[in-house]
């Protein structure tokens, strides 16, 4: 079951193109990540797919209802946390929920449970009463995410949805969101930390309005990087970055704050490689340890490709 | 001497104690790293730094000057970039630079010798024409820096320098963190993202306005008393549900694929196995992992009160 | 001596030329002011609409009414045979001014047994009736005194001692009373003074509210040095809006220009920096622009416009409010203005004002430079 299927989505304004010929498609249950910087076209893609934002080509199905024809239909049926906060700061807990209630039209006799049930899975029982003003980062999330899913949603978009928020608030979204999805809904995710991209199921790779790629965080750490990382401690990691400079099989080595992290070309045999070497030129004290590539790594490196390629074919990069 | 001393820094906005008690010793050359989410008091303890806003306690002092006493002798030494656009937009790139080398006085025979130099680091080169706001979220970053160490300052403060640009520009942005740290400069910088406490050569994990602990990030590691694995289960929840039996276990939370779990030393993974087999959870491998910044953060946070 | 001013003015031109928005306030607004102004705002009153109902019928009561109908002042709009159809005139509005002449009129002034001609105005605008009046009392005067010469001339007595009376009165240095020439150097100082302050007290608070504040202030640039430095390209402006509206004012409102011009952009260059300095204060003071606009608004608009003398003589207020307008430095302005302008008045005569001026200007400065902490 495809919850979301887009066909070169594009989205120009003016001679800006933000979202550039962007095809993918969604599984219903999973949760889907949209990576990347500032910028990239993350939040201009999920207000196309919400019927925020008219595309300027490209077609989108999403749960079932085509963009172009039935967006209306669509907003009935997924539930949308934008990137900024946008509830009430001065309505309490309960008010923002009871007002978002009435907006999705939830039947009268269903309304109280849905919001209690809303306040369960947001943690909010207790602070039903609090003004919204008053309440924390991750806990105004948590509010945001539960008027999102008040009318039962089988698909639920979040813009950057934890955003500067503390680590253990964010470990608990995360749960509710594992917690969503064991109900059958799907989940689709914005963001730019690359650590919060491993929770997803599947990543696509966004740069400059392009889909650089699309897999599962383990496929892109282990396949898309075409080597193997290692760190380097010991000599100072400027030195080790100097004496690796030039050498054919150091795909990358770069500093990491007291540690040198270096890329190299073959298997795991490149280990002892790379000791020699660097014993060679003059730092035998030098500890090599094979460690596991980082999504970031492999960002880098499909960024990389992507400025190559229109560097080629004579565009303009970054 | 340090380059940076903070000493007992304390400042209350209304009834919220944004920072409470912050000792902070920075060397020439050093990259001090200030880790935590929003709200933690990074951007307030720097703007303090700088003396932009002025402490309710403690003192704040830098190249052996006093902050509070001699204000403008201080910031001839240091540069600051605060967390959202502070360059004009309008201006373009040669322009922003050269305004603020106006600030510094910077001498004109310098000057190109100068500008050359950081075009060189920032790659701006071909831009120097455009205006700043039509920049790229990196190349603005990148800018900004340049700017800042147009008058080659001692100190530098970055609130959350590398915060929602491409992983490309950030790697490029530490690159030219590093040399000038080489060269001498300290460096105070603030971030959000636990996995950057890494880059740093020391760093504050901050969180509620103090630090939680405060070291190199190689020793906060080997120094975390707890050990972390992740197991790859098809079925999380009842995974979980296991673990949470599990006295040795702290605590596990699910990421995309795999189960995060952090026990108490000297656990080991068969144990792990052990536990979730015995429940009757499927495992495909649990292997040992090195521990995260987020999951000392994790942790200490949850010792706090 | 070094000093960063220079830099922080040539930051200040380049905003303001890549901004059309304040470019079109700076200069488009001033010139569309005074051309409403000069155009619309007139104290003359013109083709004032008469009805006459003349009941005499006689060579003497038709010379009446020619009097009035040849001056410009007024328009005869109805003639009617009886007096009692002249309210319903008013009335409707066909006229604004009736006048009744009875029968008899001409045989009761030849045996100099004073006759009454009843004019009727239509005082719903009061101004305009007050005007009219003057004016009506005027042509009667004048119609008067041509009675006796004419008397004097036909009794063979010499008239000599009677000096000649032109029908226009004579204001001393405004002999047509245009009201544009008393208008328009008052205008120069309004409009000089709400754009000046305009213009300069959204430039803190935008960069404050844009962000380049926070990292302007952590330079070791000084607070006179940005507020002066923002000041200059502004004065700039608020010069050649000086120019650019006299310049209006006499080639299209044919406004004198009796005095000396260096003295003038001597005196508008104060004024002008009292102007920015109000607006530096707003600037300073407000969180906003929303707010730093409001300021400016009540505190020189509104003044310059209604406690100046622009519009209303000083003289001719409540002594409570004469106070106020000591505070107004457009009243100062205006002063000057019309003292050069129509005056043609020497330096040492404008030594009082332009003292006033320089205070206010020196005060509100220091004000905002005092005012101003770089500081979040």
């Amino acid at each position: 079951m495809i919850a979301v299927k887009a066909e070169g989505l594009v989205k120009r304004f003016g001679p800006f193109t933000a979202v550039d010929h962007v095809s993918f498609e969604v599984a219903q249950g999973s949760i889907f990540g949209f990576l990347g910087p500032n910028g990239a076209g993350k939040t201009t893609t999920i207000r196309m797919l919400c019927g925020l934002l008219a595309p300027t080509e490209g077609r989108a199905t999403v749960v079932g209802f085509d963009l172009a024809r039935e967006a209306d239909r669509i907003k009935e049926n997924i539930g949308y946390m934008s990137q900024k906060f946008s509830l009430y700061a001065d309505l309490t807990v309960k008010q923002n929920l009871e007002f978002y209630a009435g907006i999705y039209r939830i039947p009268l006799r269903k309304r109280a449970g849905r919001i209690d049930l809303a306040l369960r899975i947001a943690g909010l029982r207790g602070l039903e009463h609090r003004l919204t003003a008053t309440l924390a980062g991750g806990i105004k999330q948590r509010l945001a995410l539960g008027a999102a899913i008040l009318h039962e949603p089988r698909l639920i978009f979040l813009d950057e949805p934890t955003a500067g928020v503390d680590p253990a608030s964010r470990r608990d979204f995360w749960d509710l969101i594992a917690e969503l999805r064991s109900q059958g809904a799907t989940v689709f995710v914005t963001t730019h930390y690359m650590d919060e991209a491993e929770h997803c199921d599947r990543l696509i790779l966004i740069y400059s309005g392009r889909k650089i790629a699309e897999a599962s965080p383990r496929e892109l750490v282990t396949n898309v990087l075409e080597g193997s990382m290692f760190e380097v401690t010991g000599p100072p990691p400027a030195e080790v970055v100097r004496s690796l400079q030039g050498k054919p099989f150091v795909k990358n080595a770069q500093i990491f704050g007291s540690v040198a992290r270096v890329l190299t070309e073959d298997g795991p045999e490149s280990a002892g490689r790379l000791e020699q070497n660097l014993s060679e030129t003059g730092l035998p004290e030098a500890r090599v340890r094979p460690v596991r590539p980082r999504l970031e790594d492999a960002f880098i490196h499909l960024i990389e490709r992507e400025d190559a390629l229109i560097a080629d074919s004579g565009g303009r990069t970054r | 001497m340090a380059l940076l001393e903070a000493r007992n820094i304390e400042k209350r906005f209304a009834d919220v104690q944004a920072v409470a008690g912050v000792d902070l010793d920075v060397e020439p050359g050093e990259i001090f790293g200030l880790v935590g989410p929003d709200g933690a008091g990074k951007t307030t303890t720097l703007r303090l730094l700088v003396g932009v806003l002025d402490p309710d306690q403690g003192h704040i002092v830098v190249d052996g000057l006093r902050v509070d006493k001699k204000p403008e002798e201080v910031r001839e030494r240091l540069g600051y970039m605060p967390q959202q656009y502070s360059l004009y937009g309008d201006l373009t790139v040669a322009e922003n630079l050269s305004f603020f080398a106006d600030m510094y006085f910077v001498p004109r025979a310098e000057r190109k010798e100068r500008l050359a130099r950081l075009y060189r680091f920032s790659r701006l080169e071909p831009y120097r024409k455009r205006p700043a706001g039509k920049l790229s979220g990196g190349m603005y970053k990148k800018l900004a820096l340049s700017c800042n160490m147009i008058h080659s300052p001692k100190l530098l403060l970055l609130d959350e320098p590398t915060t929602g640009v491409d992983p490309l520009s950030r790697r490029e942005l530490w690159d030219i963190l590093y040399a000038f740290a080489a060269e001498g400069v300290a460096i105070v910088l603030s971030t959000p993202y636990m996995d950057e406490a890494e880059r740093c050569h020391r760093v504050g994990l901050m969180s509620r306005g103090r630090f939680l602990v405060t070291d190199r990030p190689q020793v906060i590691l080997e120094r975390f008393p707890e050990e972390m694995f992740e197991a790859l289960v098809p079925d999380v929840q009842a995974a979980r549900a296991a673990l949470r039996k599990t006295e040795s276990v702290l605590r596990s939370y699910p990421s995309g694929e795999v189960l995060k779990i952090a026990c108490r030393p000297a656990t080991g993974s068969e144990a792990i196995r052990q536990a979730l087999t015995e429940a009757q959870v499927s495992v495909v491998q649990v292997e040992r992992v090195r521990p995260t910044f987020e999951d000392v953060f994790l942790s200490t946070e949850a010792r706090e009160p | 001596m070094r000093t960063r001013i220079p830099a922080v003015a040539r930051k200040e031109l380049l905003h303001i030329l890549r901004d059309w928005r304040t470019l079109s306030m700076a200069f488009v607004l001033p010139m569309a002011l005074i051309l409403i102004f000069g155009y619309a705002i007139t104290f003359d009153i013109r083709d004032l609409r008469l009805a006459v109902a003349d009941e005499d019928g006689t060579r003497a009561s038709r010379e009446l009414v020619e009097r009035f109908a040849a001056s410009r002042y007024f328009k005869l709009v109805a003639k009617v045979p009886h007096a009692e159809e002249l309210p319903g005139l008013l009335d409707d509005g066909t006229a604004q001014i009736a006048m009744a002449i009875p029968e008899r009129f001409a045989e009761n002034l030849e045996r100099w047994e004073g006759d009454t001609v009843q004019v009727l105005f239509d005082g719903s605008e009061s101004n305009t009736a007050t005007i009219a009046a003057g004016y009506v009392d005027t042509i009667f005067a004048a119609r008067n005194i041509s009675a006796v010469k004419d008397l004097l001339a036909r009794a063979g007595l010499p008239s000599a001692g009677i000096p000649p009376i032109d029908t226009r009165v004579r204001v001393w240095f405004n002999p047509e009373l245009e009201s544009t020439q008393t208008i328009v150097p008052g205008l120069v100082a309004v409009i000089m003074m709400v754009v000046a302050a305009l213009l300069t007290s959204l430039t803190v608070v935008r960069e404050r509210e844009l962000g380049s504040l926070e990292g302007l202030i952590a330079t070791p640039v000084r607070k006179h040095e940005i507020l002066i430095g923002k000041m200059l390209p502004y004065l700039l402006i608020a010069l050649s809006d000086c120019v650019i509206v006299t310049l209006l004012g006499v080639v299209v409102f044919d406004v004198p220009f009796a005095g000396s011009i260096v003295l003038f952009l001597a005196t508008a260059l104060v004024f002008a920096v009292a102007g920015l300095s109000i607006g530096l204060v707003a600037s300073v003071v407000a969180s906003n622009q929303l707010l730093a606009n409001q300021i400016v608004v009540l505190t020189t608009m509104l003044p310059s416009m209604l406690l100046s003398g622009f519009l209303f003589p000083v003289k001719s207020m409540p002594e409570w409010v004469q106070a106020i307008t000591y505070a107004v430095p457009a009243r100062y302005f205006i002063t000057i203005c019309r003292g050069i302008l129509l005056k043609a008045q020497p330096a040492v005569d404008l030594v009082r004002p332009t003292l006033f001026l320089i205070l206010f200007g020196t005060v509100l400065l220091t004000l905002a430079i005092t005012r101003f902490r770089k500081k979040l």
